[in-house]
């Protein structure tokens, strides 16, 4: 058991161990998971971060080669090998590493990707609020689930529990010097509002690509990247050459469906129009992943509908796709 | 009082809809879970009664007259109702200005307004204060009456005057700060009713003019060409601050041009229908002889 003091001094020793250290901060753009120095500046009270694991993991923009005129050939861009710790993420955002290393390690294995995730430690705090947007246990998670973590930090009273997830979690408590003790009993997980059934989703989409539906379900839309960004389980990527006149670097960045140059090739754009691209969206997380890699790409973590400017709700339009109508 | 705006806007809407003519109208309903307000479509006469009007009606409703399904709609030959407070029929008139669409094709539903804001328990917003507009200068149909609207004290300019007021050096700062957040997502721009190019300069690839890329100078190349493009056709309704999702107040730069271009040319967007762009015309005497 540990007070919170106990907990932010034991990401202060994990600092100085050389870990860097990403947690929730409260900065000028709203609370983020952020990389910080100073324990201090740690934020436990709050239902969400805007912004998601996804940033640590697949960061919005990375540059994997540089080239110059004068010097003939590439550079490969390495990254920092250095250790990370994520402390204070919640566990519907490592629910969605978990997913995303099923796309990015077990399907195609993406070298940079798999590279941060083996040096990086996920501690996770169990939620203890929500808010009228948060689904985790529909999607077969829950606020106090494990899954993706390596350590999940539970709360019991004004105390916290460390569980050791992985070998990795077990690894760093020992380093860190954290004692094994016999364990106290967690305080139970809150019971969430907002539910949504998907047992059929799947069905449904297995044979309504057609559908008339898709037309309308997605009126309110108006295609901007902000669900798509702010999803802990989106990984669609561009690779783009930026260049000067003689020097210039290939970089990584998030694309996402809603954009009308989204799968855009040379002669044809498949997706046209909005209701096809938002069809896309429901589809890669309802439907293709599944046939893919057997999960489901969605947390419940509700980001989507929280802080969509226009009211798109994918719990409504999933009710909406398979209901009467 | 709200709920009498809201009862004659159902039954406004209700008439309408009946008489096919709109036969889509976007008006403000309520968010799926919870008392929250988001945009609604209209099309039957049970959907009017799911209206809502109160100070969450945030939103500036007409950036969905230039997507789908409504300019489908227009394109048609059918005409597209829209709920409006009098800063969104400012946007509809530049949309009228710059030929986009038809006065024919839109029928405004003016309703009266008091200030709006964000989310519950938010103060009402800057734009609002000091408001010109709160009853809508052009309409169709007016909800509400003329004769209660209370002016609403303060300075709409006074977030922009603070940045002003800094010395060039922090000013500096603070956008690139602000703007380092910027995760390009195009909130910005989809929100904005006046962000209609069927190809933004950003996807643009052959050639590439801008950095994709959300990197500060990819971000101030993006954020810097928006505003250069909204200078003088800004009508200030500050969806594109209101759509961000890590609090950038992109809407000062863009209202802050629009102002330049009113002082320098004493041109107001969205006033008047019939009034030539400021991008389209010139004046014989003008002092610039470049222009000539």
């Amino acid at each position: 058991m540990m007070t919170k003091d106990d907990l932010l001094k034991l990401v202060g020793d994990a600092m100085t161990k050389g870990f860097a250290v990403f947690a929730p901060v409260r900065q000028e753009g709203g609370l983020l998971l952020a990389r910080t120095e100073d324990p201090g500046s740690i934020d436990l009270d709050h239902v969400l971060t805007v912004n998601t694991l996804k940033d640590v993991m697949l960061p919005r923009c990375e540059t994997l080669v540089r080239f110059d005129l004068e010097k003939p050939g590439v550079t490969r861009v390495e990254e920092d090998a250095g250790r990370v710790l994520v402390f204070g993420s919640r566990p519907c955002d490592a629910a969605g590493l978990d997913i995303l290393d099923s796309i990015l390690i077990d399907q195609v294995r993406d070298e940079r990707y798999a590279g941060r995730r083996a040096r990086t430690v996920i501690m996770s705090l169990a939620c203890s609020i929500f808010d009228e947007a948060c689904f985790c246990a529909s999607m077969g998670y829950g606020p106090h689930d494990a899954t993706g973590s390596d350590v999940l930090v539970l709360p019991s009273g004004d105390r916290y529990i460390l569980r050791a997830i992985t070998e990795k979690g077990q690894g760093f408590l020992d380093e860190l010097g954290v004692p094994a003790e016999a364990e106290a009993e967690p305080d139970k997980p809150p019971e969430l509002e907002r539910t949504v059934d998907i047992s059929r989703i799947k069905e449904w989409l297995d044979s309504n690509f057609d559908s008339p539906k898709w037309k309308t379900v997605s009126d309110n839309c108006v295609s901007c990247g902000t669900c798509f960004y702010l999803c802990p389980t989106c990984h669609c990527f561009d690779i783009i050459d930026e260049a000067g006149i003689s020097r210039g670097e290939r970089n990584r960045i998030w694309d996402c469906c809603s954009f009308s140059g989204f799968t855009k090739m040379a002669a044809h754009q498949p997706r046209v129009g909005r209701p096809a691209r938002y069809r896309q969206r429901v589809m890669h997380k309802f439907k293709y992943t599944v046939d893919n890699v057997d999960k489901t790409a969605c947390v419940g973590d509700g980001r989507c509908i929280r802080h969509c400017p226009y009211g798109v709700d994918i719990c409504e339009i999933l009710n909406a796709l398979v209901g009467e109508g | 009082m709200t709920s009498d705006r809201e009862n004659a806007l159902k039954q406004k809407v209700r008439e309408l809809i009946t008489g096919g003519d709109p036969d889509l109208i976007v008006g403000y309903g309520k968010t799926y879970a919870g008392d929250g307000v988001r945009p609604l479509f209209v099309r039957t006469a049970s959907d009017a009664d799911r209206l809502v009007w109160n100070d969450g009606c945030v939103h500036n409703l007409s950036t969905y007259l230039m997507r789908e399904p409504c300019l489908e709609h227009i394109r048609k030959g059918g005409r597209v109702g829209i709920v409006a407070k009098g800063c969104d029929v400012r946007a509809i008139l530049t949309l009228i200005q710059e030929k986009q669409i038809k006065r024919d094709s839109v029928h405004i539903i003016g309703v009266t307004c008091d200030g709006v804001r964000d989310t519950d328990g938010a103060e009402i917003q800057v734009k609002c204060r000091a408001c010109p507009w709160q009853v809508p200068s052009v309409y169709d149909d007016l909800i509400g009456d003329e004769a209660e609207v209370r002016p609403i004290e303060g300075d709409p300019l006074e977030d922009i005057k603070t940045i002003e007021a800094l010395p060039q050096g922090e000013r500096w700062r603070f956008w690139t700060d602000a703007l380092s957040r910027c995760i390009k997502c195009y909130a910005c721009r989809q929100a904005c009713p006046l962000c209609y190019c069927r190809e933004c300069i950003t996807e643009k690839s052959r050639p590439q003019w801008i950095e994709k890329a959300p990197s500060l100078r990819g971000n101030l190349a993006y954020h810097f060409i928006r505003a250069m493009h909204l200078a003088g056709r800004c009508i200030s309704c500050g969806e594109c601050s209101r759509a961000c999702p890590v609090d950038i107040p992109v809407d000062r730069l863009t209202r802050y041009l629009s102002g330049t271009v009113e002082e320098a040319f004493g041109y107001r967007p969205g006033v008047d229908p019939d009034e030539e762009p400021f991008f389209v015309t010139f004046a014989d005497d003008d002092p610039e002889d470049f222009i000539r």
